[in-house]
């Protein structure tokens, strides 16, 4: 009897309905969506998975009235299942973007898809995939190779937190942006969003201070110069802080070393304060620029509304005519193999 | 130190029952930021139901005993089948999926209580090494901005929250086999920690919004599970958890019905779940609607019922 049930577990339980051959599914790596003409034009690149190309991929693409359609087709041509598990990226373009609702329902609905993969922003998909082809690379291992690199100061968007930024009420999300520039592929900007809609495209430096401000442990350079000789300032340790009481008060505390900078005598105590006093300017600055950004967009992308809520119990609907201050305390380290210049004031000592 | 028991087990692990499918969800969604709150309220008032139940006669009338326990293994069938179709087997018949899960309720039946118990015991094992290492990789991405402000959602959804708590770790309690001589109220407490322990690391990873949008939190935050650059996609094997309990739940209930009118009648309720739930209201919208929105009120009105059954027969003798 004992002998019996295993043989009718072992039968039932093996889940042969639902079995597929690993020959018989397309591990998709990367899906590029646009938006035209009331059309998805939906493209994946897929794993050739050969032995001699580790990163040998193939671009298919195909248009639809609804992504589930569009994919359909491109499963019919690839002749595989599409398997969405190992997702690295999803790339959508900035028409794409005001379909965000459709794309994040079908993903999320989807028990076949992952949920670590990242999001960004590209107007030139498949013109990307085919350079990262030519330059034998895979598109979701370079562009993920890029997004997980803390040394790349970028926007880093996974799909669970975009998700739940998406679907906040407190929030408006932002997503990396990938373009060309001299035959280079660069994700050195971002698009900001308000509730859903996209407003501007932030540059470097705003995306320097945005992840500053999320405490997004990156590298972070502040360029200045003191008595006409230039310095660079590499932020290390970095601890933000947003509060609100009667406005909103963000707190800085940025411990750095000097990464690179012309003659400049650190012996004198006088000239070390002048130089935090220029890069806390700096940075007080650039935070200033990208946060009037964000409230003339009234796009809320660091969190004030639910700062809000949670200190006053009551929302906030917009951020456009919040007040803020910017307090930065700026702290100088000896970390790195030399700490005084080389050449000029050093040279002079000799 | 005090050796434990199979029972205690066996309590342990019921108390977790009825929270995979519908529970879990049920208060991430009534109670929100505040759900810890209702973890805590819950536990005192769990703790209150029980001791009630502790001190009534074993006795009961048994038409009520046995409405509740067809509830329980309704539950335990319903919810564990409807989680493997949607996650692991979706192309497969719902008739077949039933079929092992039917087939080990009846087994473990025929084997008897003793057998289950030791059975039981050993999947707790399997059962808290799970747990451990799930609540080990959540916990620490955690975000507690997530149970800010505090107390925002209003007394009334707190009690109910915690009622829904209470209720819903409960009532599988309430029908484990020799309950009265049983029932470990320390044990009931670790179990209450454990699901609290669970419902932070849920809330905490998913927020609100997502917590309300997905059908199963207890599985999606599983998916959140990513460590080293090789532990991934593990969710499938640390969703066993949920399997477990659902089956200890079903078997409970079954003992239980077997106890009071046999087994030809267990078979042929058994076979009756099988024919409803597989052909008729799994795949029913309005069925699991129903069931979503009115489960609370479900359990209650079955603990309830098991209550006034109990003082009947306590009446009685």
């Amino acid at each position: 009897m004992k002998k019996v049930l295993i043989i009718i577990f072992c039968l039932f339980i093996s889940g042969c309905s639902n079995y597929r051959e690993l020959n018989n599914i397309a591990v998709v790596s990367a899906i590029g969506i646009d938006y035209k003409d009331n059309e998805y034009d939906v493209s994946v690149v897929i794993k050739d998975n050969t032995k001699d190309g580790e990163n040998e991929t193939t671009l298919y693409s195909y248009n639809g009235k609804s992504l589930n359609s569009a994919l359909q087709k491109i499963s019919l041509i690839v002749d595989k299942t599409l398997y969405f598990i190992d997702l690295d990226v999803l790339a959508i373009s900035t028409n794409a973007a005001e379909k965000l609702d459709s794309i994040m329902d079908y993903l999320s609905r989807e028990n076949n898809v992952g949920i670590n993969f990242y999001i960004l922003c590209d107007d030139n998909f498949k013109d990307s995939v085919r350079f990262m082809q030519g330059n034998k690379e895979s598109y979701g291992d370079y562009v993920k190779g890029i997004l997980q690199d803390d040394y790349n100061n970028v926007v880093r968007t996974k799909y669970t937190p975009f998700l739940q930024k998406y679907l906040s009420p407190y929030y408006d999300v932002i997503i990396p942006y990938a373009y060309f520039s001299d035959d280079n592929y660069l994700i050195d900007k971002a698009l900001i969003f308000k509730e859903k809609s996209v407003t501007e495209l932030i540059d470097f430096k705003d995306i320097q201070i945005y992840n500053i401000l999320k405490n997004n442990n990156m590298s972070y350079l502040f360029s200045g110069s003191v008595d006409d000789k230039a310095y660079s300032f590499k932020a290390m340790k970095v601890e933000s802080k947003i509060s609100y009481d009667d406005g909103f008060i963000i707190k800085l505390d940025v411990n750095g070393i000097l990464d690179e900078m012309e003659d400049i005598d650190l012996n004198d105590k006088a000239v070390v304060n002048k130089i935090i006093k220029v890069t806390e300017e700096k940075i007080t600055d650039e935070a200033k620029t990208f946060l009037d950004k964000l409230v003339s967009n009234d796009s809320d992308v660091l969190g004030f509304k639910k700062i809000y809520y949670n200190k006053k119990r009551s929302k906030l609907d917009s951020i456009s005519d919040i007040k803020y201050k910017i307090e930065v305390n700026v702290s100088l380290n000896r970390k790195g193999l030399i700490f005084y210049s080389l050449g000029g004031e050093y040279e002079k000592d000799k | 130190m005090k050796k434990i028991n199979n029972f205690n087990v066996l309590q342990y692990m019921l108390s977790f029952g009825l929270f995979m499918g519908a529970g879990l969800s049920n208060i991430l969604n009534l109670a929100k930021e505040d759900v810890w709150v209702c973890g805590i309220i819950g536990t005192v008032i769990g703790y209150i139901i029980l001791f009630l139940f502790s001190k009534l006669n074993e006795n009961s009338f048994k038409i009520t005993s046995l409405i509740a326990n067809i509830i329980l293994l309704f539950f335990g069938l319903y919810s564990t089948t409807k989680l493997i179709s949607s996650i692991y087997l979706s192309n497969t018949p719902i008739y077949f999926i039933m079929i092992p899960n039917i087939l080990l309720v009846l087994y473990t039946v025929k084997k008897g209580l003793n057998s289950f118990l030791r059975a039981s015991f050993v999947l707790f094992i399997f059962f808290m090494i799970l747990m451990i290492f799930s609540a080990g990789m959540l916990a620490p991405s955690v975000d507690l901005d997530f149970f800010k402000p505090v107390l925002i959602n209003g007394a009334g959804k707190i009690i109910l929250g915690s009622i829904s708590f209470a209720v819903t770790s409960a009532f599988p309690i309430l029908l484990m086999p020799n309950f009265k001589a049983q029932y470990s109220s320390k044990c009931y407490l670790l179990s209450s920690i454990n699901l609290l322990i669970v419902i932070v690391c849920t809330f905490g990873n998913l927020g609100p919004e997502m917590s309300e949008l997905y059908r199963y939190p207890e599985y999606i935050v599983l998916k959140r599970i990513s460590a080293l650059n090789f532990i991934d996609n593990v969710e499938n094997i640390l969703f066993m958890i949920w399997i477990i309990v659902g089956f200890e739940s079903s078997v409970t209930s079954s003992l239980n019905i077997v106890k009071l009118y046999g087994k030809k009648f267990f078979y042929i309720v058994i076979l009756i779940l099988y024919v409803l739930i597989s052909f008729y209201l799994i795949d029913s919208y309005k069925v699991i609607d129903f069931l979503v929105r009115n489960y609370l009120i479900i359990l209650s009105s079955a603990m309830g019922m098991y209550f006034l059954g109990k003082l009947k027969g306590t009446s009685r003798k």
